[in-house]
């Protein structure tokens, strides 16, 4: 047995856990030693993760699916409600309140890797095809549009359907979506979008609330090479509001200026490019090549959605920027699908000898 | 094929993101950068400190006192505001409801500043509490400022006061939002822009939640200082004078340029009282007291001017060239016009009358002829040239402008022609005659000197000296004409027969002219509030005596009105006199 490790993926995740660290300790350093605690356990969890014999309990990937599904349903039925969205669910005794919508994604990507998996391209996917793939990404996508949810379920959509794209799906397919998007998404708007949801949009078109204000100010200010500390006042008077999570982005900017912001943002090309190239170099090995790709489109996503919103092109919704903002949900989270990448990299002799097929 | 295609539209939505980035720190740097200047840097105004007033020997007339108030925090439930009320009842003596109202008028989600609901509680009071009260961290002191005034009363008509500023006043004054005080009446009214003084600026750097991390620069505030020409012994002197004898009235001191050095209102009040909000039952007193404390007299107050205006209508005559001062006319005890008889003071009449008679002697028949030789319309005219039915111009508000009638202000206020009989009436300074005090100085300074000053009270702002203003009224003629008319009213203080000569004893000569003017009727308010016989007061005449000094280099202009004193010359020839000896004594009048 060989036992290959993809060591270039994990120097690519070095320099943002790096900038993060930095940036934290800038802000607070009590976030920072509470940030160590994350990557300590994020390390844990990665370690675990890495030495599950994935590849051998494939079978158990559409329980967790549906299993999901149900918790879905459930919220539906008895969620709690917070702030007129009904997203969590209350586990009872324990007290304990959990986001089954954040679990989705994750089992969404495991659920189409083991689809691809089960029933490769040849090699592009036909309609019939597509529409049975496609059902899998609309059940989740509509349980939490219905909840609502809608930041969420569309990035559940543009990664679920973006991993059907990498993966190989007929051109007519493709025009056919867009078409239908362009007729379906006014509709949406005006017969099904709740009052909340459209007065975020137009307050986000209209004019920018003050976080969004003072993150623009921020930026701003940055310059073409950022502030020292002492002079980086937004973040460091404290005008700049969460600055060490959803805002982080415009606390690098004042810090590090036009140049470190084109920095960054190249580093998560770079990373994004090299996860796509992995993935194409992957062939037949659908499993791992949906995983690879469904993280590279997942940190796109989330990097795009998240800066957009410091620099008021998107409307607030809280979505961390990945690997640099605080928050040990969102750290762990990425822990455990690029454990489960080298993973999928280093027992890839299972394939043959131990696959469903 | 389709990994390049996604990776292309990655590359190029990125791209847009960095175009944007660089939209905002490169090319819109300078105005963002100000921006994150403008969240940090605050600019506090500071209030500055009312502005002392001083008379013109350096009494100090107006001073703050270091005062304290203790204030509640903002945005407190009644639970808690209750409870804090009750710790503070427990160490003074304070009306719950009227704090709690107090704190709930004040309290508004827009005001983060705590509120003040004890005012004005002096060091002493302050040294008791406090230690107590510090405990409840929602009880806070701020200190103020309380104006005083330590002389009450005799100066309140100059000084007027100050008392919390009203919705008008802060939109008036910037300043005034950070002093919370204004001048309402007098001096403290007129000059209240300048008393507020210059605000103060501390520039401060802050964080989000506002609070002080350094102070970047620091301006103080400016007060300025008003010296008063007044003389507060004279001033103080000439009332407790007039309040022994019970005289109510007005009393000028005047240089002849214009500077006063006395302007005494009797009755007076305690200005102090309206500082910290007068009772509604002390203003209800005030108010409507029928001797009219709350009025400042010489400046607001209207009196027929009676006899007073002789000198100037001798003057019209003389210089009108229609008119012989030196023939002697007839002057019988009353005249007839129409089928009404005019009477003049003395029954039996004057006999032969020049014009030096005629002021010595006050002689109304020689007036009633001197009116209806030159008509209503010219001695109007003239008159209204001579300081008499406009405003002196003081530097005090609510001055009065006062009426010189003539055939077309009655058309305009009547809708009623001119009779001859009330050009008779108004050539006495009767009928519809009506002038103020000051304007009865300044026109005796006009025949004294020649020329019509502008009265004021403030002679310096800080280091700048008020500059006298003296107005030319006068033709050549008319300036001929003053030695005839100034040597008439030298008859009047020192010839014998003249109105005054028995009542003067000044130590230098001066000149004068008295005046009777009688009453026509009396106000409502007082003869509601006073039985008939009691009455007998209020129908008597004002009394007048306006004089100026040294007869041969005149200085000083001093005029007295004694409301319902009788007769003028006996009424104030005293009181006269020993203010020309006080500004003798004191070296304000150079023998």
């Amino acid at each position: 047995m060989r036992i290959k490790f993809d060591i270039l993926l994990i120097l690519l995740l070095i320099p943002f856990i790096g900038i993060s660290l930095f940036l934290v300790n800038e802000i607070s350093h009590k976030l920072f030693l509470k940030e160590l605690a994350y990557i300590g356990i994020g390390i844990i969890v990665f370690m675990a993760v890495y030495f599950i014999p994935i590849r051998k309990l494939l079978w158990l990937i559409p329980i967790i699916y549906w299993i999901n599904i149900i918790l879905l349903l459930m919220v539906d039925l008895f969620g709690t409600t917070i702030l007129g969205a009904k997203r969590w669910l209350k586990i009872p005794l324990i007290n304990l309140t959990i986001q089954p919508s954040e679990f989705m994604k994750t089992t969404l990507l495991l659920m189409l890797g083991y689809l691809i998996y089960k029933y490769p391209p040849k090699p592009l996917y036909n309609f019939k095809e597509f529409l049975k793939f496609s059902i899998y990404i609309i059940i989740p996508f509509l349980l939490i549009v219905k909840e609502p949810d809608l930041g969420t379920a569309l990035i559940l959509l543009i990664i679920g359907f973006g991993v059907l794209f990498v993966v190989g799906v007929d051109k007519k397919v493709w025009i056919g979506i867009m078409i239908l998007s362009v007729v379906i998404v006014p509709v949406y708007y005006k017969f099904f979008m709740k009052d909340y949801q459209k007065k975020r949009i137009e307050s986000f078109l209209n004019k920018p609330s003050y976080h969004v204000k003072q993150s623009l100010i921020a930026i701003g200010s940055g310059g073409v090479s950022g502030k020292s500390k002492n002079e980086a006042t937004q973040t460091q008077l404290k005008f700049l509001p969460i600055a060490s999570s959803d805002f982080i982005f415009a606390y690098y900017v004042e810090r590090f200026g036009f140049i470190g912001a084109s920095v960054l943002i190249f580093l998560y090309f770079l990373l994004i490019y090299y996860l796509l190239s992995r993935a194409l170099a992957l062939k037949d090995d659908y499993f791992a090549k949906v995983m690879y790709a469904g993280v590279a489109l997942m940190i796109f996503i989330y990097s795009y959605i998240n800066i957009s919103m410091t620099m008021n092109l998107a409307p607030v919704v809280g979505v961390p920027l990945p690997l640099i903002s605080h928050g040990g949900t969102s750290f762990i989270n990425f822990m455990i699908l690029f454990a489960i990448l080298e993973n999928l990299v280093a027992r890839k002799d299972f394939l043959h000898t131990h696959g469903v097929k | 094929m389709q990994t390049r295609i996604i990776l292309f539209f990655i590359f190029l939505l990125y791209s847009l993101l960095v175009y944007r980035v660089y939209n905002l720190s490169v090319v819109s740097y300078s105005k963002y950068n100000q921006l994150s200047e403008k969240n940090i840097i605050k600019t506090l105004p500071i209030a500055p400190v009312r502005g002392l007033i001083f008379d013109r020997n350096k009494n100090t007339l107006a001073i703050n006192e270091l005062r304290f108030n203790l204030c509640i925090k903002p945005h407190l439930k009644d639970k808690e505001l209750n409870s804090t009320i009750n710790d503070i009842s427990q160490v003074m003596d304070i009306n719950k409801t009227k704090v709690y109202q107090e704190y709930k008028k004040n309290d508004s989600p827009y005001n983060n500043k705590s509120i003040s609901v004890v005012k004005y509680l002096s060091e002493n009071d302050v040294y008791k509490i406090e230690p107590v009260l510090s405990l409840n961290e929602n009880i806070g002191f701020k200190t103020t400022y309380l104006r005083k005034y330590p002389f009450k009363f005799f100066l309140s008509n100059i000084l007027g006061y100050v008392s919390k500023a009203n919705e008008k006043d802060l939109k008036r004054n910037k300043i005034i939002k950070l002093t919370q005080i204004s001048g309402k009446r007098g001096v403290e009214k007129y000059y209240d822009n300048v008393l507020q003084g210059d605000a103060g600026e501390k520039k401060v750097l802050v964080n989000a939640k506002n609070r002080i991390l350094k102070v970047l620069s620091y301006k103080p505030p400016k007060s300025h200082i008003l010296i008063l020409s007044i003389d507060k012994n004279l001033q103080e002197f000439i009332y407790n004078t007039l309040m022994k004898e019970q005289k109510r009235g007005a009393v000028i001191v005047m240089r002849t340029d214009g500077e006063i050095l006395a302007l005494v209102s009797t009755p007076s009040y305690d200005n102090n009282l309206f500082v910290k909000g007068i009772s509604y039952k002390k203003w209800n007193e005030l108010s409507h007291d029928i001797y009219n404390p709350l009025l400042n007299k010489p400046v607001s107050g209207l009196y027929p001017p009676g006899s007073t205006v002789k000198p100037a209508e001798a003057l019209i005559a003389i210089a009108s060239g229609k008119w012989n001062p030196w023939k002697k006319i007839d002057c019988p005890g009353y005249i007839v016009i129409g089928n009404r008889k005019f009477r003049d003071w003395r029954s039996w009449g004057h006999g032969k009358t020049d014009v030096f008679k005629a002021i010595k002697e006050s002689v109304d028949t020689y007036f009633y002829q001197v009116g209806l030789k030159l008509g209503i319309n010219y001695i109007a005219k003239n008159l209204r040239k001579m300081g008499f039915g406009k405003k002196t111009g003081i530097d005090l508000p609510n001055e009065k402008s006062g009426i010189v009638p003539d055939k077309e202000w009655k058309a305009r206020k009547y809708h009623q022609p001119w009779f001859i009989g009330e050009t008779l009436n108004a050539s006495i300074g009767q009928g519809y005659f009506l002038a103020t005090p000051l304007q009865v100085a300044v026109n005796t300074a006009l025949i004294a000197t020649g020329k019509l000053p502008k009265p004021y009270v403030v002679m310096k702002i800080d280091n700048n000296l008020t500059k006298p203003e003296l107005k030319e009224v006068l033709s050549q003629k008319e300036k001929n004409a003053l030695r005839l008319v100034r040597r008439g009213m030298w008859e009047v203080c020192n010839s014998p027969g003249g109105t005054a000569t028995k009542h003067i004893h000044t130590k230098i000569t001066i000149a004068g002219k008295t005046g009777t003017a009688q009453v026509y009727s009396i106000p409502q308010e007082v003869k509601k509030r006073k039985k008939e016989d009691e009455l007998v007061y209020f129908h008597r005449s004002h009394a007048w005596l306006t004089t100026f000094g040294p007869y041969s280099n005149p200085q000083f202009v001093v005029t007295v009105l004694i409301e319902h004193g009788g007769h003028g010359g006996s009424a104030a020839g005293d009181i006269v006199s020993k203010i020309y000896n006080y500004l003798v004594d004191k070296g304000y009048i150079k023998k």
